[in-house]
């Protein structure tokens, strides 16, 4: 999803802690809005655009339950509440998160609300942001005359770090239904999560807390064909890079062992940096953005199970030789091909007796 | 006419011959000024200062009375005054050929190198482009009379063409010694060789500076496009041709040579979303008040990974940028 003009027009912030210590500092939840100044708000803006947008790692999630007084319910009903209505949810949604942080090594922070307006895909949209912040610690420099002091800040938020950034981002697609009294419906919007836990492998338990526990939403049902996309825009992409045959295979076992990996997301932009040559990343970047491949997806192997399974090497003298994909790669090496027709290879072991 | 009479009456006009030298000289370096826009340029553009040199009188009456006798040598022989332009490049011949041309006198071409490589297309030898001017009438310069059809030679050459003359003049057109005739034709040899590949160069020179102009133009093209295109979109004018602009197009060269004005034009047509964002920016920011920014965005969108390895100025001006179309900084900045 493009999405640009993002404007940030409503803004509360509250304390969140650990579950642990609500008993004993409760944590604060303010009453007011919160005023930014330009400055404030380009940087809110350019924070969301950098974890949402074209290129970024957050993935799309499926409201689990849309149900009455649900996270969903709330945080979208914040769009139409007063400012009355809006602070009053906001503070429940911050309890909530405060009561869901438990597992981990999950800090204290900020919890940020925000309401606006952005263009996602041509169109005009609202949307709903919220930001668990964690507090980072700098120096702040402030020069006066000549003089330079440094003093220590504990409590910093929304600095460069998209490790201390957690983000729900609820995107209204379409408007709400004039006869409808209750609440808003979950395939009005396109919700999308950041958490850079995601990213990392083996964490999908610790990331899971803010868009299961906190929000009711599980990984998007679209996650297996995304998979599926993907791993067939690479494969045409290298089919039709300008490289040798033999390379064509390298990148594509390097593929399957990409998608092997015990990681939550794949992000294209990631994908490029860490497995095709340079020379090819931004055409790569170019086409996965031509096909509307924009942002990270979740990670789900069930419609490309068969192809990961095993890799292949057909030959045109119609010999194929197949291996386990995690065989392949380190007991098959292509020498060259011969003038006369011939393509040498070298296989790892010796040949067992026919059954 | 005499020897003595020819050389008094040589000598008579020495101080018209020097003169119309320098007026020609002048009048022609005038021009190129004005063509070229400053002094300066006119400096760069000829490789050798032009001087204006009146023949010799023992080097006239050789030439009248010893080497090839005429009828009126005071009229016949066209180079008792010159002057050489020396140039980078052929098309550079051009140019003062046409200014040699149009000048206040009347010109007649003598030699054209173009057209000799033509007649002669196996032979290669000196090569320069000879005009012979004459005053149309009498006239005054600097309180001396100059008679009317006083001639005035003027040479035009690449600075290659130079160095070949300077050669062939010094080996084979006045020898200090005369060598032996073997010696002599293995020189002459050498020198066809060496006019050859001075020609090759010449013209190896001259695609060199077609294909930067073809970029330049189409970099200038480019920046106009932006321009039209911001106009448009904001309602506001921009000038296309800034110091952000120029460098960008020199950051940029590689992923600019794929770019045409065409793309500028879809690019900007599927952004509805670009009117409202540029002009909340403009007003706040100069980059954003730069047409190029049009440019920028599409080089941003198309090579979004590769944009920011090569950006020229301040990374904020950049991460703003990417934020307004949409597209995360993460990982790549």
């Amino acid at each position: 999803m493009n999405i640009t003009n993002l404007d940030p027009l409503r803004v509360i912030v509250h304390e969140v802690v650990r579950a642990s210590q609500i008993a004993e500092r409760p944590p604060v939840l303010s009453d007011d809005l919160v005023v930014l100044d330009g400055k404030s708000k380009a940087l809110v803006g350019r924070r969301l655009v950098d974890t949402v947008a074209s290129g970024s790692h957050c993935v799309d999630v499926t409201v689990d339950d849309g149900s009455a007084g649900s996270p969903f319910d709330r945080a979208t009903a914040m769009l139409d509440a007063d400012d009355d209505g809006f602070v009053a949810n906001s503070k429940y949604l911050a309890k909530l998160l405060s009561t869901v942080q438990t597992a981990g090594a999950i800090k204290s922070g900020s919890a940020m609300f925000i309401e606006g307006t952005c263009f996602a895909d041509g169109r005009d949209c609202r949307f709903l942001a919220i930001i668990k912040a964690d507090s980072d610690q700098a120096l702040l420099k402030r020069v006066s005359g000549e003089i330079i002091t440094l003093t220590y800040v504990n409590d910093m938020v929304l600095g460069d770090s998209q490790r201390l950034i957690k983000i729900a981002f609820f995107i209204e697609e379409s408007g709400p239904d004039s006869e409808s009294a209750g609440g808003r419906l979950p395939e009005d919007f396109s919700v999308k999560v950041f958490d850079h836990l995601m990213q990392s492998s083996g964490n999908g338990d610790a990331a899971a807390y803010f868009y299961g526990s906190f929000l009711k939403c599980k990984l998007s049902n679209n996650a297996a064909r995304q998979s599926k996309q993907f791993f067939e825009v690479v494969h045409s992409f290298i089919d039709k890079m300008p490289v040798s045959q033999a390379d064509r295979v390298a990148y594509k076992g390097d593929l399957i062992s990409y998608f092997c990996q015990n990681r939550e997301t794949i992000e294209p932009r990631t994908f490029a940096r860490e497995v095709l040559p340079e020379a090819h990343q931004v055409a790569f970047v170019k086409r996965c953005r031509d096909e509307g491949i924009g942002q990270a997806f979740s990670k789900e192997l069930d419609m490309i199970k068969g192809k990961l399974r095993r890799q292949s090497l057909k030959f045109s003298s119609n010999v194929t030789l197949y291996a386990p994909s995690d065989v392949f790669r380190d007991a098959v090496k292509i020498i060259g091909t011969s003038e006369d027709g011939w393509t040498e290879l070298k296989i790892r072991g010796s040949i067992e007796p026919m059954p | 006419m005499n020897e003595a009479e020819l050389r008094s009456a040589y000598e008579a006009r020495l101080p018209a011959l020097d003169a119309l030298g320098r007026w020609v000289t002048h009048t022609i370096i005038e021009t190129l000024e004005g063509q070229l826009g400053s002094q300066n340029a006119v400096t760069k553009f000829l490789q050798i200062p032009p001087k204006p040199r009146v023949k010799e009188t023992d080097s006239f009456l050789e030439k009248a009375l010893v080497r090839k006798r005429r009828s009126d040598p005071l009229s016949e022989i066209t180079d008792q005054v010159g002057v050489r332009f020396v140039v980078l490049l052929l098309e550079d011949i051009d140019r003062i050929g046409k200014i040699v041309e149009a000048g206040p006198w009347l010109a007649q071409k003598d030699r054209d190198f173009q057209q000799e490589r033509l007649d002669k297309a196996d032979y290669f030898a000196y090569q320069s482009d000879h005009f012979v001017i004459r005053t149309r009438s009498e006239l005054t310069l600097e309180g001396i009379v100059i008679p009317s059809a006083l001639p005035c030679e003027i040479q035009i050459r690449t600075i290659l063409q130079h160095a070949y003359a300077e050669m062939a003049h010094s080996s084979s057109y006045k020898p200090p010694v005369r060598l032996p005739e073997e010696d002599q034709k293995h020189i002459n040899r050498s020198l066809a060789k060496g006019s050859a590949l001075i020609e090759t160069t010449d013209d190896v020179f001259g695609e060199i500076k077609k294909r930067l102009r073809d970029y330049n133009e189409s970099i200038t093209a480019l920046l106009v496009r932006s321009s039209e295109i911001y106009r448009t979109i904001t309602g506001e004018s921009a000038n296309p041709s800034t110091a952000l602009g120029e460098l960008i197009a020199e950051a940029y060269r590689g992923m600019l040579k794929d770019v045409t004005p065409d793309n500028l034009n879809s690019w900007a047509a599927a952004r509805p979303g670009l009117k409202n964002s540029l002009l909340k920016k403009r007003a706040s920011s100069v980059f954003y008040r730069d047409s190029v920014v049009i440019l920028l965005g599409l080089l941003v969108t198309e090579n979004e990974t590769a944009v920011p390895k090569c950006w020229p100025a301040d990374s904020d001006y950049l991460e703003d940028l990417y934020s307004m179309l949409g597209i995360s900084t993460n990982g790549i900045f």
